[in-house]
């Protein structure tokens, strides 16, 4: 088990994807960087380029690198298909469902290693530029506390590990490196947008909804934002939200992972 | 006899087709078998479903004794190498880095079987260049330096011979008989049964999914039938002289050559045809090739 877990791992550092994403990575950070000044020189009382602005932007999964991260863990599991090594792996007398919970372990690897170096380059550079400075509003989220980046963080990370588990799933059934994009970017999408149009629609009736968030990995982002707006800009997590944004992710987890293995196991090979 | 490879009722049926229908197959340990068959008559999905790609429909195989439902599977199979229709390898690394990353799943941490790999297939000083600037040949030398690395018991091999140069082909040829002295078990499937025919000591021919027969090349050469090849112009008017003499069993070829299988002397063949005017320009004794028994085997008129 150890040994497969290496030898993807080594083919994860030497493989295009990885460093095409990477790549992606540094010129989102230069990019975001640079949009952050110019809006900073252009406006006055709002400064976009500040540490904490950057943080919570640069690791929200709706937005520029956090939507490049599946895209690419599809190409990388594609690739597996494509250039046999699944096939090698199995013939090298591992179980089925080692080999896809590999896969599982190095897409979370890959998302995770990958969004905590772009969030920690993109704050830094905010930093660099304007401090952390949490006494100034971010955009979206309004005033931000310690707590709710803790919090932020935390749900993030379950929330690409929901989304990876997603993709791996999505990818392993449709072998179809397009047809698994679209369906991975239109149902994140989807799942943001309609966060926000239920929240917004649940202020005052919560409860018609309440079941929604149990089962949308992004609701917390859609909610967030709504109820920044409600609470006058501090960005908060009332209890039920804080339970629901990580329920949620990990009912995804369990379940995708649980079903991906299961359909690896009985589907052939090719 | 001990058997490397054993299928019993050996079944395999994508929707309503049977692509391997109750196939029972016995690969003796040590031997090279040649697989034939025609396109599409289940060669790939056999070798598919002796390595764990494909699960059986119905029926059962085992490896080395061992049965496929069986926990122990794994590890047989961890000592045995295939390659299914192509090899596979990660072009946009270098052949080190695809030996190397072989290496890491099959647990070996020996290096220098990485070199001794290269040498072995002919690759030698290629280990830094990138695989996809490989040529087909290259690439399928490079597979099989792949299945080097885990010392395979058993070895599958799926048209090892495409895209190989003569050169290369008898390069092949040379490495599996060298590791089949060492004890290494070959199961081969090729269309090119000229090159079968140099190595394989068994044969099983399989056509629409079924296996006809198994037979040892010794026995194969013992069943392929003698025959007395002529050549005359006049076919029609040495076929009437076949038969005015009872001689039933000949086959007429192109170009005037008739082969006769009936176990008649050539020096009779050639009074008899004489007394009737026909003048003979050729006369051989001859054996059917693979090739010939196998298209016999299945009815003829398929390509092997």
């Amino acid at each position: 088990m150890l040994n497969i877990f290496k030898s993807a791992l080594y083919k994860m550092f030497r493989d295009k994807t990885f460093h095409v994403v990477c790549i992606i990575g540094l010129v989102l950070v230069a990019f975001m960087t640079f949009l952050g000044y110019i809006i900073d020189q252009s406006t006055d009382g709002f400064k976009y380029l500040t540490g904490q602005n950057m943080l919570v932007t640069s690791m929200s999964p709706v937005q520029n690198f956090g939507l490049a991260l599946p895209i690419n863990l599809i190409s990388l599991t594609i690739g597996e298909y494509t250039f046999g090594t699944f096939r090698n792996k199995i013939i090298a007398g591992y179980r089925k469902s080692y080999v896809y919970f590999t896969m599982i372990l190095i897409g979370s690897i890959f998302t995770i290693g990958l969004i905590t170096i772009y969030v920690c380059l993109s704050t830094l550079m905010g930093v660099i530029f304007g401090g952390f400075d949490l006494s100034i509003p971010a955009t979206t989220f309004g005033i931000l506390s310690g707590q709710f980046i803790g919090q932020y963080i935390l749900y993030s990370v379950l929330t690409y590990l929901a989304i990876a588990s997603f993709s791996i799933f999505i990818s392993t059934n449709i072998r179809n490196h397009g047809g698994s994009v679209s369906i991975v970017v239109v149902s994140v999408m989807i799942l943001y947008l309609t966060s926000l149009f239920v929240r917004l629609s649940s202020v005052g009736h919560f409860d018609d909804f309440n079941f929604y968030q149990w089962i949308n990995p992004l609701y917390c982002y859609g909610a967030t934002s709504v109820d920044t707006i409600a609470n006058g800009g501090h960005a908060t997590f009332n209890k039920t939200l804080s339970i629901s944004s990580v329920v949620a992710p990990m009912l995804w987890i369990v379940v995708f992972n649980v079903l991906g293995t299961i359909c690896f196991i009985k589907r052939d090979i090719k | 006899m001990n058997y490397a490879v054993v299928t019993d009722k050996l079944t395999k049926i994508y929707s309503k087709h049977r692509a391997v229908d109750e196939v029972n197959m016995h690969i003796p340990q040590g031997s090279i078998y040649g697989f034939v068959g025609e396109n599409g008559s289940g060669k790939t999905t056999i070798i598919r479903l002796l390595m764990g790609l494909a699960s059986p429909s119905k029926g059962r195989y085992s490896l080395f004794d061992v049965d496929f439902k069986s926990n122990e599977i794994y590890k047989i199979r961890h000592n045995i190498s295939a390659i299914v229709e192509a090899p596979s390898l990660v072009p946009t690394m270098t052949a080190d880095e695809n030996l190397k990353y072989a290496c890491m799943y099959y647990g070996v941490k020996d290096k220098q079987i990485i070199k001794d790999a290269l040498h072995k297939v002919g690759l030698e000083g290629t280990g830094k260049k990138k695989v996809k600037d490989f040529s087909l040949g290259m690439r399928q030398r490079l597979g099989i330096a792949v299945l080097l690395l885990n010392k395979p018991t058993l070895i599958l091999l799926d048209e090892p011979m495409n895209g190989l140069d003569p050169t290369g082909i008898a390069e092949l040829r040379d490495l599996i008989i060298d590791l089949n002295k060492q004890g290494i078990t070959f199961l081969i499937s090729s269309h090119i049964l000229s090159e079968l025919e140099k190595i394989a000591t068994h044969y099983g021919f399989i056509s629409h999914g079924r296996l006809i027969k198994e037979i040892s090349t010794e026995d194969l050469y013992g069943e392929c039938q003698k025959s007395v090849e002529i050549v005359y112009e006049d076919t029609a008017k040495v076929e009437e002289s076949l038969k005015k003499h009872k001689i039933d069993n000949y086959k007429l070829y192109p170009n005037g050559v008739i082969r006769v299988f009936n176990d008649v002397k050539p020096l009779d063949l050639l009074e008899f045809l004489h007394k009737d005017g026909i003048e003979i320009e050729q006369i051989r004794t001859t054996h059917t090739n693979i090739e010939e028994y196998y298209l016999d085997l299945i009815g003829g008129g398929q390509n092997a």
